[in-house]
């Protein structure tokens, strides 16, 4: 009995060991052979397109609404004690340091992170990425580091754009819609915001979009089976991703203030 | 049984008692063969024997359970990533199902070998991939999208692209399959031509077609059941009263081989 459990729990241990191995594998090579050639500056070209062009629309209505209710929601709170002019500096400190990085890369996960899951696991089911070793050329080299770069570079611009368009969110709200005093409104975000929070919001962004393209990319990867393994593979990519970058965020959080780098 | 002819030392492709499972389900089960240099080699057998198999362990796509297999004298198990990356140069696959990439046009799908490993000017590469599709008959498809393609013309473009680096080991993975038979004499006579203009190459040659095997083959490995049940030059199999053979080459139902 007691071995029985043990032998269990040895083996699920060895499982997610193996599990974060592969992982690590394709992460850690997709990353590095962005610095030895060949160089594919045309295909990193196509995914800074499709990552960030293609994701611009969704970042910017979801941002501008995010901002709009949290602004709701504060100036709600603040109002019961009559400081509704924080509402701006605190939607701006909450985005730009956190909201705008961790939402921003969880719809990002949704459209792309799981669009390269499907494009990567249907390529591993036709056989595509046999056929890619087979002419001597490596499937993590060709198709994860372009992938991962592009993630790197414009999850962090798409970060900044939810933010800023999410300050105008809650601009629109808080003063034509509720009243709140636009120069007040205004004065308190220059007060209270510190480029720095900018700043260190766009170092998560970049590793957050690092992140769920390697995630993408290893789970497309790792499809058996036809169909059925294509679509659980890509569901499993943006839940695998989702997770891992709220709990990355919250560490994140943590350390940095623990540094004394956030306040 | 008898052992092959071939002199293990010198040639292309070595199989030695080479066994392969996916979980439960045993596949290849002791498969000795050679494949000579400079000749081609049909390998055929019933559906799910493991002729695709086998062709993936010759590429290092697949590695066996046990023995071993050995290209042009490198035994594949011990390779780097980089000694195994530059012996697949020397290699050409045509996968079963053509295995095209499907966001490329047919021109960048055959030009991509080129485009990989050689320097060569845009008009160069052109020029080859011309001259690859005008031998598979596809010259006017250039500037199609795989998606576009019958699945005979997929299979033709995937033969262009094995042949136009002009590789020393040639695998082909029913390459006739699926084709109508005018374009299968077609294929077959590619075949033994493209044999004939590389004296040094080796061809090998996956196929359910007896007629297409006896007229491309220099010699004729079977599989059955994850291993080399018969083989010998075409007129052997043409003439041996074996019966796991002529129930094969016959196509009869009733024999050794258990129909289901
Ligand atoms: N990657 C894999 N995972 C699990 N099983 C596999 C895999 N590849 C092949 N098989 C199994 O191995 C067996 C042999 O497959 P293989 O594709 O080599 O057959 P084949 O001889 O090429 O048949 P056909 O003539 O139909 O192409 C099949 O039963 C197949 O289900
Ligand atoms: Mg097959």
């Amino acid at each position: 009995m007691i071995t029985r459990l043990v032998e269990g729990v040895g083996a699920a241990v060895i499982r997610v060991v193996e599990r974060f191995g592969s992982f690590a594998e394709v992460a850690v090579r997709g990353t590095w052979t962005l610095f030895t050639p060949p160089f594919r500056p045309r295909l990193i070209l196509q995914q800074l397109e499709f990552v960030g062009v293609q994701s611009l629309s969704i970042v910017l209505i979801s941002g501008f609404f995010t901002g709009g209710v949290f602004a709701l929601q504060a100036a709600y709170g603040f109002g019961l004690f009559g400081a509704e002019t924080l509402t701006g500096s605190t939607v701006t400190l909450s985005l730009s340091r956190s909201l705008g990085p961790v939402f921003c890369s969880l719809m990002v996960t949704g459209r792309a992170g799981s669009a390269m899951a499907a494009e990567i696991g249907t390529m591993k089911v036709t056989e595509q990425i046999d056929a890619l070793e087979s002419m001597a050329v490596d499937p993590v080299e060709y198709l994860v580091s372009p992938r991962v770069i592009a993630g790197a570079i414009m999850v962090p611009v798409l970060s900044a754009l939810y933010t800023g368009i999410g300050m105008i969110g809650a601009y629109m709200v808080s003063v034509p819609y509720m009243g709140i005093d636009g120069g007040a409104f205004l004065d308190r975000i220059a007060w209270y915001a510190d480029p720095e929070d900018l700043h260190w919001g766009l170092i998560k962004a970049s590793v957050y979009g690092w992140l769920l393209a390697a995630v993408g990319c290893w789970k497309g990867l790792s499809v058996r089976g036809g169909a059925q393994g294509v679509g659980q593979a890509t569901t499993e990519a943006v839940v695998v991703s989702s997770v891992a970058i709220l709990v990355l965020d919250y560490f994140f959080t943590d350390i940095l203030m623990k540094l004394g780098l956030l306040t | 049984m008898s052992t092959s002819p071939f002199d293990p030392q010198d040639a292309a492709i070595v199989f030695d008692g080479v066994t392969k499972a996916f979980g439960a389900h045993k596949v290849l089960q002791g498969l000795d063969l050679v494949v000579p240099k400079g000749k081609c080699t049909v390998i055929i057998g019933r559906s799910g024997t493991g002729k695709s198999v086998t062709l993936k362990h010759a590429m290092g796509l697949i590695q066996p359970d046990a023995g071993r297999v050995t290209v042009l004298g490198k035994e594949l198990g011990r390779l780097k990533r980089e000694e195994l990356q530059r012996l697949r140069l020397r290699f050409g696959m045509v996968f079963q199902n053509a295995a095209l990439f499907d966001s490329l046009s047919v021109y960048e799908n055959v030009a991509f070998p080129l485009r990989e490993h050689e320097k060569l000017t845009e008009a160069e590469t052109l020029s080859r991939v011309e001259a690859v599709l005008a031998q598979v008959g596809l010259s006017f498809a250039i500037q199609k999208m795989p998606s576009e393609l019958s699945g005979g013309m997929r299979k033709r473009v995937g033969l262009a692209r094995a042949i136009i680096h002009t590789p020393d080991i040639l695998l082909y993975d029913e390459p006739t399959t699926g084709l109508d038979p005018i374009l299968t004499a077609q294929i077959d006579e590619l075949i033994a031509a493209t044999q004939q203009n590389h004296p040094a190459m080796a061809s090998v040659v996956v196929s359910h077609d007896m007629k297409g095997a006896f007229m491309v083959a220099d010699y004729i490995y079977m599989l059955h059941q994850g291993k080399v049940v018969a083989q010998g030059p075409p007129e052997h199999f043409k003439t041996t009263d074996d019966p796991l053979v002529r129930q094969f080459v016959e196509g009869r139902l009733d024999g050794p081989i258990g129909v289901e």
